[in-house]
C-alpha cells in the first residue's frame, strides 16, 4: 500500500534495478490493484503470492519458493511498513534470513507507526534500515561479486 | 465502569474476556527482585523488574479461576548453533540453557499441572507446541505478560492475531527492551486489535467474574 508519490519512484527504480541485475523478484499482495498505478506489476515468470494475512510467510509457498531460488537475503519494499513488512520481516528474521528495508519505499499507517517499526527491525539486525539509494549500490556489487570468476 | 481501563492509547475495555482464556507467562526468567536496566546500554526499560513483579498477582488469580497456564521459556544452546539471526542486532548472547538466570524467576514457577514450553525464536508459535496446547485447551483468547513487550510479546501476538486468537496485553505486566519500543508496541497491538490493553487489576476483577467450569 503505496502512499503518496515520494514512495513510487524509489520503488519503481529498485523494482527496474533487481530486474536489470537478473535479482528474482516476488511480489506479495492480496490482489492486482495494490502494484497498479504505474508502479510495476508482476511480469510473466516472476511470482506472485497472496498471503492470506499480514506475514508474507503465513499460508503461502514463499518458503518453498525462496529455497528454490537459494535465496539468504531478502530486500523488502512496499507497505505497510508496521504491518506486513514488519511482520513479514519478523517472519524471514526468525527463519534465519538476512534482511534489509528499504525505507524510501514503503509507507506505514502513520509516521509513527512507521518510524517506530523501521527502529524495530533495526534492532532484530543491524543495518536492515536502508535507503533505495544504498540497496542500488548493494545490488550491483552483489551481481559484480557473482558474476566476476 | 468507573474503573475503565486507561492506556496508551486512551480509554479501553480490554480486561473483558470473550472466549476461552489461557495465560501466557512470556519469558519472566531470572532474577525479577531487582533491577536489570543497564543505563550505559540504555536496555532493557527502566524499572523493568517492577513489571515483573506484578506478573504472580496476575498467575494466582488465574489459577484461582481454574484458566490454564503456558509458561514461555527462552532458551539457546550453549554452543550458540540454535541462535540464527538474533545476535545480528542489538541483543547479546541471553538465555543459555545453562545458565542459573535463564531459568523461569522463582516468583513464578510452573505447577505440574501447568504447561511450560522452551523456544528457540522471539514468537511463541515459532517450531514450538502451544498450538497443540492451545487446540486440546479449546482455549480462544491468549492473556499475555512478561516481556520484551516490543519482541517475544509483539511476535507472539503477532503470530496469535493471525491465527484467529483474541489477544489481551497486561500492559503493566509487559515491559520492553526499551521505554520508546515498549510504547511502540503497545501501540502497534493495538491496532492489530483495537481495545487489546488492559490493567492487572482490571484483568483480575474480570478473571474472578469467569464462571468456574466444573
Amino acid at each position: 500500500m503505496l502512499q503518496g508519490a515520494e514512495t513510487y519512484q524509489p520503488f519503481a527504480q529498485l523494482l527496474s534495478t533487481a530486474r536489470g541485475l537478473f535479482i528474482p523478484v516476488i511480489f506479495a499482495a492480496a490482489d492486482a490493484q495494490v502494484f497498479a498505478a504505474g508502479v510495476g506489476a508482476a511480469r510473466t515468470g516472476e511470482n506472485w503470492i497472496r498471503p492470506p494475512s499480514l506475514s508474507a510467510f503465513l499460508g503461502t509457498p514463499l518458503s518453498l519458493l525462496l529455497a528454490e531460488l537459494n535465496a539468504q537475503t531478502l530486500v523488502l519494499a512496499g507497505g505497510r511498513t508496521s504491518v506486513e513488512v514488519h511482520y513479514s520481516f519478523v517472519d524471514a528474521h526468525q527463519n534465519d534470513f538476512f534482511c534489509r528495508v528499504s525505507e524510501d519505499c514503503m509507507a506505514g499507517v502513520s509516521p509513527a507507526a512507521h518510524e517506530a517499526a523501521l527502529k524495530a527491525m533495526e534492532y532484530l539486525q543491524s543495518g536492515a534500515r536502508q535507503t533505495s539509494a544504498s540497496l542500488f549500490a548493494a545490488l550491483r556489487a552483489y551481481q559484480t561479486r557473482r558474476s566476476s570468476p | 465502569m468507573s474503573a475503565a481501563v486507561r492506556t496508551v492509547v486512551g480509554t479501553r475495555l480490554g480486561a473483558s474476556l470473550p472466549g476461552k482464556p489461557a495465560v501466557l507467562v512470556i519469558d519472566v526468567q531470572g532474577d525479577i527482585t531487582t533491577s536489570r536496566h543497564d543505563a550505559g546500554r540504555q536496555f532493557p526499560m527502566p524499572h523493568y523488574n517492577e513489571y515483573m513483579r506484578r506478573v504472580p498477582a496476575v498467575i494466582a488469580a488465574a489459577r484461582a479461576g481454574g484458566l490454564p497456564i503456558i509458561y514461555l521459556q527462552e532458551v539457546h544452546h550453549p554452543s550458540l548453533i540454535d541462535f540464527g539471526r538474533e545476535l545480528d542486532g542489538f541483543e547479546r548472547v541471553h538465555c543459555l540453557e545453562n545458565s542459573p538466570s535463564t531459568a523461569i524467576a522463582p516468583e513464578v514457577q510452573p505447577r505440574p499441572e501447568d504447561f511450560h514450553i522452551r523456544k528457540r525464536r522471539y514468537s511463541a508459535f515459532f517450531s514450538t507446541e502451544l498450538e497443540i496446547y492451545l487446540r486440546g485447551l479449546g482455549a480462544k483468547t491468549l492473556l499475555m505478560v512478561g516481556g520484551f513487550t516490543d519482541v517475544c510479546v509483539h511476535y507472539t501476538f503477532a503470530d496469535a492475531h493471525q491465527r484467529g486468537y483474541l489477544c489481551r496485553v497486561v500492559e503493566d505486566c509487559v515491559a520492553g527492551s526499551s521505554l520508546e519500543a515498549h510504547q511502540s508496541a503497545l501501540q502497534a497491538m493495538d491496532f492489530l486489535q483495537p481495545g487489546c490493553l488492559c490493567r492487572h487489576d482490571d484483568l483480575i476483577a474480570q478473571i474472578a467474574l469467569i464462571p468456574r467450569a466444573r
